[in-house]
C-alpha cells in the first residue's frame, strides 16, 4: 500500500478523507512505503506456506516522549508516573543520549556557581538515576550504566519503551500532531503511534521539524535580546559536536601508529586546547557548521575521527609528551556528542539577560546555572579563538519557564533539553544535561496533565501553571523563589509537630515549602543521632494514605560518573552517606500506634510512604538508619489523603 | 587560669629542646616536653590509611597543658604539581589551633611556583583559625577538581569548583585544605584526650564554674572518664547543665552513674529544669535500663499536670506507658488534663483508657469521650 492510501484509508477507515480535518505529512505522495512488503518472496519453512511479512503496526498512547537522552528518560518516566500511558522512543539501541556509552558525555549540572553554594544539585528523576547508578554500579562502566537507566525506565508502570525506533514522519492535523510515524530497524517495521501530546527530546527534532514547528539555528545578533555577548550580527554558526575517547595505561612503553584519516594538529596555534587529559579525551575536538550542521554529521563525524587521533598522534609521536608513553586509546567514540542544533520556538524564548538577571518568572519549572559556555564557531578548524569562550559564570540559580517548553504553533508540542526555545546565547548554558534533564521532568509532567485535563501545554501555562508547578515541587523538583503551597498536603495543617531531638534547623522547616538548603537560608531539620522520630498531630482524625519525606543527599557535593574515574576516585563513594536507608511510620488509630509502612534500603531522595487508608489522629516517623551519616536529617514531610 | 599561648621565645626553645633530645622529653626551668605517639590519617589522602605523628605537649609546673604541636607536611604532591612543605602547627590545651610556624627557611609556594607573599601567610592565618570555614564540609575530591587548570566544559566533564575566596589562597587551595584539617580535624579530640588525662578532678571541676562552653563540654567528658561521680562534683555538672548541649553531655555523665545519683539528677531537672533539659532526661530515662521504682516514677508523674506543652505531656505519658505504671497516683495527676486544650486532653484520654479508674473517674472518661466523639 502506498503512503497516499494510507492516508485516505488508514485509521480513517471508510469514511471520506474530505469530511474529516486535513491530515499532513511531509512525505511525498511518491515516496516507497516502507512498511509494504508486497514483494517479499518468503518460503516459511516451518508453515511450509509462502508468505508476507507483517512490518506495520498501530499504537495510540496519552503521551509519546521521542528521544531517550536523560530528558527524554525524565519526561516519560514523569508522564507515566502522573498516570499517563506513555510511549518512550529511542533511535539507538541504548539509552541516555549524549549520557549513553555510546557518546559518554558527563552528567554535569549546576556546578560552578560563584556565590555560597558552588553545587546546587538537581533533584527529581536525574538525581534518583545517578543514586542508582551509585548502588548498581560502583565500578563506573558505561555499558552497566546503560543498563541502569535501562533497568529505571523499563520498570515504571504505563510506561513502554522502543529501541531503534526514529519517529520520522508527522502526521498533522491542522496545528495539531495526531500520529507520528516511526521506523524500528531492528524489526523493520513501521510504527504509526497516535497521541495526545508529543514530547520531543530528541535533541535534533526531526519531529517537532516535521510537523512544521517554528524553529531557528545558528547565533542571534546583540540587539534582538541585547545580549551582551552575541555576535554583533546574527550568523549561522552552532556550537559544534565532540567525538569522546577512554585511555588506559599499559604499564609500559606502547606505540601509537595513527590510522589513514588522521588530521594532523597543528599544536603551535591551537590556542588554549590543552592537551593534558590524557585519559578522558578533548572536548575541544569538535566541529560545528555554519548553515546545517545536521546535514554534516557524517562528514563531520569522519573528520572529527581524523582530528581526534591527529591529536592522539600528536601527544604519542611528537615527543612533547614523554608522560603518556605507556597510554593507549582503550575506547573511541564512533557518535560524536552533539551541543547543538534546532531550537524550536515556544512562547518565550529565554537568553543570556534572563539568566545574568535572575529574572523571576510565574511559569517557572526548572533551573540552570552551568556558565555561559559558549563554543568557538568553527571548533578545532578555528584555532585563531579559544575553545570556548566560557562568559560568565553565575552566583546563584536561573530560572526557566514553562513557556519555553512548548511549541508557539504546534498546539500540542512540547520540548525538553537542547532544543527547547532558548537563544544561542543562553543555549551555552541550558545544554547541560542535568539541567535538559529537569526541563525533561516538566514537560513529561506536564504532557501528563495536558492529556488528563485534555488541554494543550499553552492553555496549561496560563490557567492551570500552580497545578504543574505544586506536581513537580512535590515529585522532588527545586524551582527557585517558588515555595511549595499544596493545599492537599496535611503536613501543613497538624496541630503539632515535634521531633525527638534538634541538633540543627528546626521541624517547622519541614513544611515551609522549600525542600533543600538555600545559599542563605536553612529549610531542614536534623536529629541528634539516628533513631530519630517525627511526630505529627491533627485535631481530628484525618484519612491518610501517603507519607512523603526528603530526605539530605548533600546537594552540595558532585556524584555524576566520570569516563575517567581517576576525577572521581576520592569522591564519597556509594549512596549518599546522608541519605535516609531505613524509614517507618506508625499511625495512632483509636488511641493506638499502629506500623502502617516501612521502607528499606531506600535509595531515592523522595520517600514515598504509602499504605492503605488509615483513619489516624498522628503519624510517628521513624527514621531509623542512614547509609552512614551520623543523624537523620530531613528536608521536608508531606502527607496525603 | 589555663595559659593558652605561649612566648615565641619559649616556643622556639622547646623546638630546639626537641631538636637536642631527639623527641623524648624535653625539660626547661618550668616546662616539661612530652612526646605521644599517635596513628593518623593524612587529610589529603581519600584512603584511611595511617600514617604515625608525634604530638608534642609543653606542661607547666602546675602539671598543666600549656601548648601542643605537631609537625605537618602543607601539601601531597599530586601529578608531581604541588610542593611539599613542613609546617608545625600549635593547639592550646583544648586542641584549638593557635598559630603555624614555618621552620628552617621553608616557603610556601602557590601551584604557579610563585612564594608566599606576607598577606598570603597572614591570610593563612585567618583561614587556619576559623573553626566553621567552608573547606571543613568538602571532600579532597572536590578540592582535587578546585586545583585543576582544565577548562569548564559539559562535553569534557571536566569541572573546576570555586570556593569562597575566604577560605583558600588563589593557587594554593589544596594547602589551605591540608593544612586546615591538619588544624581542626580529629587531632582536638587526641589532645582532649591527653589533656583529660593529666588533669585532676578538681582542674577539671574549676572548668564547669568559669569555663566557656567548650571547656565545661571537655570537662563533663573528662569528669565522666574519671568516674568523679562524688556529690559535691555531680551537683557542680548538674549545675552546669544549662543549654541543651551541656544536657545532652550531663546526661551521658549521669548515665554512667550509681542508679540514684541518676535518679536524683533526672528528678532535679524534672523540678527545675527548661522543657529542652527535661525532654533529655525523660528520653534518657525511658531508654534506660536503670530501674526506676514506681514511687521515683510517681514522684516524676507530679510534674505532668504542670506541663504546659503538649510534647510535654506526651514525653510524661510515653514513659509511663513504656515504664508501665499506671497507678492511682499517676492517675490523679493526669485526670485534670481531660480539661485541657484538646491535643492534651485527648492524649490523657487515651493514657487513661488502660488505667484502672475509680466510678467517678470512668464517669469522667465517658463524659469526655461523648463530648469529643469527633477529635478521637
Amino acid at each position: 500500500m502506498k503512503r497516499r492510501d494510507f492516508f485516505k484509508k488508514g485509521t480513517q477507515g471508510a469514511i471520506g478523507v474530505s469530511m474529516l480535518p486535513v491530515l499532513t505529512s511531509s512525505v511525498s505522495a511518491s515516496a516507497p512505503d516502507m512498511a509494504d512488503r508486497s514483494a517479499d518472496n518468503w518460503q516459511q519453512l516451518g508453515s511450509g506456506k509462502k508468505g508476507i511479512p507483517t512490518r506495520k503496526k498501530e499504537l495510540t498512547f496519552d503521551v509519546v516522549v521521542i528521544g531517550a537522552g536523560m530528558a527524554g528518560i525524565s519526561a516519560a518516566v514523569s508522564a507515566a508516573r502522573n498516570g499517563a500511558n506513555t510511549l518512550l522512543l529511542q533511535d539507538r539501541p541504548v539509552l541516555g543520549g549524549n549520557a549513553s556509552s555510546e557518546m559518554r558525555v558527563t552528567v554535569n549540572g549546576v556546578q560552578s556557581l560563584n556565590g555560597k553554594h558552588t553545587v546546587e544539585r538537581e533533584t527529581g528523576i536525574v538525581e534518583e538515576i545517578l543514586i542508582e547508578n551509585r548502588y548498581y554500579n560502583p565500578q563506573e562502566s558505561y555499558p552497566i550504566w546503560d543498563h541502569v537507566l535501562y533497568d529505571y525506565v523499563v520498570r515504571q508502570k504505563n510506561l513502554t519503551l522502543m529501541l531503534n525506533t526514529q519517529a520520522i514522519d508527522a502526521v498533522t492535523s491542522g496545528n495539531k500532531i495526531v500520529k507520528a510515524i516511526c521506523w524500528q530497524s531492528t524489526s523493520e517495521t513501521e510504527f504509526v503511534i497516535k497521541s495526545a501530546l508529543f514530547v520531543d527530546c530528541s535533541g535534533d527534532g526531526l519531529l517537532a521539524a516535521k510537523a512544521g514547528a517554528e524553529y531557528r539555528t545558528g547565533r542571534e545578533g546583540k540587539a534582538e535580546f541585547g545580549e551582551s555577548f552575541a555576535p554583533e550580527k546574527p550568523d549561522g554558526w552552532v556550537m559544534g559536536d565532540t567525538l569522546m575517547m577512554i585511555s588506559k595505561d599499559m604499564g609500559e612503553p606502547t606505540p601509537f601508529y595513527p590510522p589513514s584519516y588522521a588530521l594532523k594538529f597543528d599544536a603551535e596555534k591551537a590556542n588554549d586546547r590543552a592537551v593534558k587529559q590524557f585519559k578522558e579525551g578533548f572536548w575541544w575536538v569538535e566541529l560545528g557548521s555554519e548553515f546545517d550542521v545536521i546535514a554534516v554529521r557524517e562528514s563531520n563525524r569522519h573528520k572529527l575521527m581524523g582530528y581526534m587521533y591527529g591529536v592522539w598522534d600528536y601527544i604519542k609521536n611528537s615527543g612533547k609528551y614523554p608522560e603518556a608513553a605507556n597510554t593507549v586509546l582503550d575506547w573511541v567514540g564512533s557518535i560524536p556528542g552533539r551541543r547543538e542544533s534546532r531550537r524550536f520556538m515556544g512562547d518565550y524564548i529565554l537568553s543570556q539577560k534572563d539568566l545574568e538577571e535572575y529574572r523571576h518568572f510565574p511559569d517557572s519549572v526548572a533551573f540552570g546555572g552551568w556558565s555561559l559556555d559558549e563554543h568557538c564557531p568553527g571548533g578545532i578548524e578555528n584555532l585563531s579563538d579559544p575553545p570556548s569562550y566560557f562568559h560568565a559564570r553565575f552566583k546563584q540559580p536561573y530560572e526557566i519557564p514553562f513557556r519555553c517548553l512548548y511549541s508557539k504553533n504546534i498546539s500540542n508540542l512540547l520540548f525538553a533539553g537542547r532544543n527547547v526555545s532558548v537563544s544561542h546565547m543562553a543555549l551555552s548554558s541550558t545544554r547541560i544535561i542535568g539541567t535538559c534533564a529537569m526541563m525533561g521532568q516538566a514537560a513529561g509532567t506536564a504532557a501528563a496533565i495536558c492529556a488528563r485535563k485534555n488541554i494543550s501545554p499553552r492553555k496549561l501555562g496560563t490557567d492551570f501553571i500552580a497545578i504543574l508547578q505544586e506536581q513537580l515541587l512535590r515529585d522532588d523538583v527545586y524551582i527557585p523563589n517558588r515555595p511549595a503551597a499544596d493545599s492537599a498536603d496535611w503536613a501543613r495543617k497538624a496541630s503539632a509537630v515535634f521531633g525527638s531531638s534538634t541538633i540543627s534547623g528546626d521541624v517547622k522547616l519541614l513544611y515551609d515549602g522549600y525542600s533543600r538548603d538555600e545559599a542563605e537560608t536553612i529549610h531542614h531539620w536534623e536529629a541528634d543521632g539516628v533513631n530519630a522520630e517525627l511526630q505529627l498531630e491533627w485535631e481530628k482524625p484525618i484519612a491518610l494514605s501517603q507519607i512523603l519525606l526528603k530526605g539530605d543527599t548533600n546537594l552540595q557535593r558532585q556524584i555524576m560518573m566520570h569516563k575517567n574515574p581517576e576525577k572521581n576516585k576520592n569522591q564519597v563513594k556509594g549512596v549518599p552517606p546522608e541519605l535516609l536507608k531505613k524509614v517507618s511510620c506508625e499511625g495512632r488509630i483509636n488511641g493506638k500506634w499502629v506500623e502502617i509502612a516501612t521502607v528499606d534500603n531506600n535509595l531515592t531522595r523522595l520517600i514515598k510512604l504509602s499504605f492503605d487508608t488509615v483513619n489516624v489522629t498522628a503519624v510517628r516517623i521513624k527514621l531509623t538508619e542512614t547509609w552512614g551519616y551520623k543523624n537523620a536529617k530531613l528536608f521536608e514531610v508531606r502527607c496525603y489523603s | 587560669m589555663i595559659k593558652k599561648v605561649l612566648s615565641l621565645f619559649f616556643a622556639l626553645f622547646i623546638g630546639l629542646l626537641f631538636q637536642n633530645f631527639g623527641g623524648t622529653v624535653g625539660v626547661s626551668d618550668n616546662v616539661k616536653l612530652f612526646a605521644h605517639t599517635l596513628s593518623l590519617s593524612d587529610p589529603a589522602k581519600y584512603r584511611p590509611d595511617t600514617t604515625v605523628y608525634t604530638l608534642y605537649e609543653a606542661r607547666g609546673e602546675n602539671g598543666v597543658p600549656t601548648e601542643y604541636y605537631m609537625d605537618v607536611v602543607s601539601v601531597y604532591c599530586l601529578d608531581e604539581v604541588c610542593k611539599v612543605v613542613p609546617v608545625r602547627l600549635y593547639w592550646n590545651m583544648m586542641g584549638d589551633f593557635v598559630k603555624y610556624e614555618l621552620r628552617n627557611n621553608n616557603k610556601l609556594e602557590k601551584a604557579d611556583g610563585k612564594p608566599f607573599s606576607s598577606k598570603d601567610y597572614e591570610k593563612l592565618q585567618t583561614i587556619l583559625s576559623d573553626k566553621n570555614s567552608p573547606l571543613r564540609d568538602m571532600a579532597i575530591g572536590d578540592i582535587l577538581k578546585t586545583s585543576s587548570t582544565e577548562g569548564v566544559d559539559a562535553i569534557s566533564g571536566a569541572t573546576t569548583l570555586v570556593i569562597d575566596g575566604k577560605a583558600t589562597i588563589k593557587g594554593a587551595t589544596l594547602t589551605c585544605y591540608t593544612l586546615w584539617h591538619w588544624a581542626n580535624g580529629l587531632i582536638k579530640q587526641h589532645i582532649q584526650s591527653v589533656t583529660g588525662s593529666i588533669l585532676t578532678t578538681n582542674q577539671l571541676t574549676a572548668f564547669l564554674e568559669t569555663g566557656e562552653l567548650d571547656e565545661k563540654l571537655f570537662a563533663i567528658k573528662q569528669l565522666k572518664i574519671h568516674k568523679a561521680y562524688d556529690a559535691k562534683v555531680a551537683g557542680l555538672v548538674l549545675q552546669a547543665m544549662a543549654t541543651e548541649e551541656l544536657a545532652k553531655e550531663g546526661l551521658n555523665y549521669f548515665e554512667q552513674s550509681a542508679d540514684e545519683v541518676y535518679f536524683d539528677a533526672i528528678a532535679k531537672i524534672a523540678a527545675n529544669g527548661t522543657d529542652e533539659q527535661v525532654k533529655i532526661c525523660l528520653r534518657s530515662l525511658a531508654g534506660s535500663t536503670k530501674k526506676a521504682t514506681p514511687a521515683y516514677l510517681n514522684r516524676l508523674a507530679l510534674q505532668i499536670a504542670r506541663q504546659q506543652s503538649y510534647q510535654m505531656v506526651d514525653l510524661y505519658l510515653e514513659l509511663m506507658d513504656k515504664k508501665d505504671n499506671r497507678t492511682a497516683e499517676v492517675v490523679a495527676g493526669t485526670m485534670p488534663l481531660l480539661d485541657r486544650e484538646i491535643l492534651i486532653a485527648r492524649r490523657a484520654y487515651w493514657f487513661l483508657q488502660h488505667c484502672d479508674l475509680s466510678k467517678a473517674q470512668q464517669q469522667q472518661l465517658k463524659k469526655f469521650e461523648r463530648e469529643n466523639k469527633d477529635y478521637l
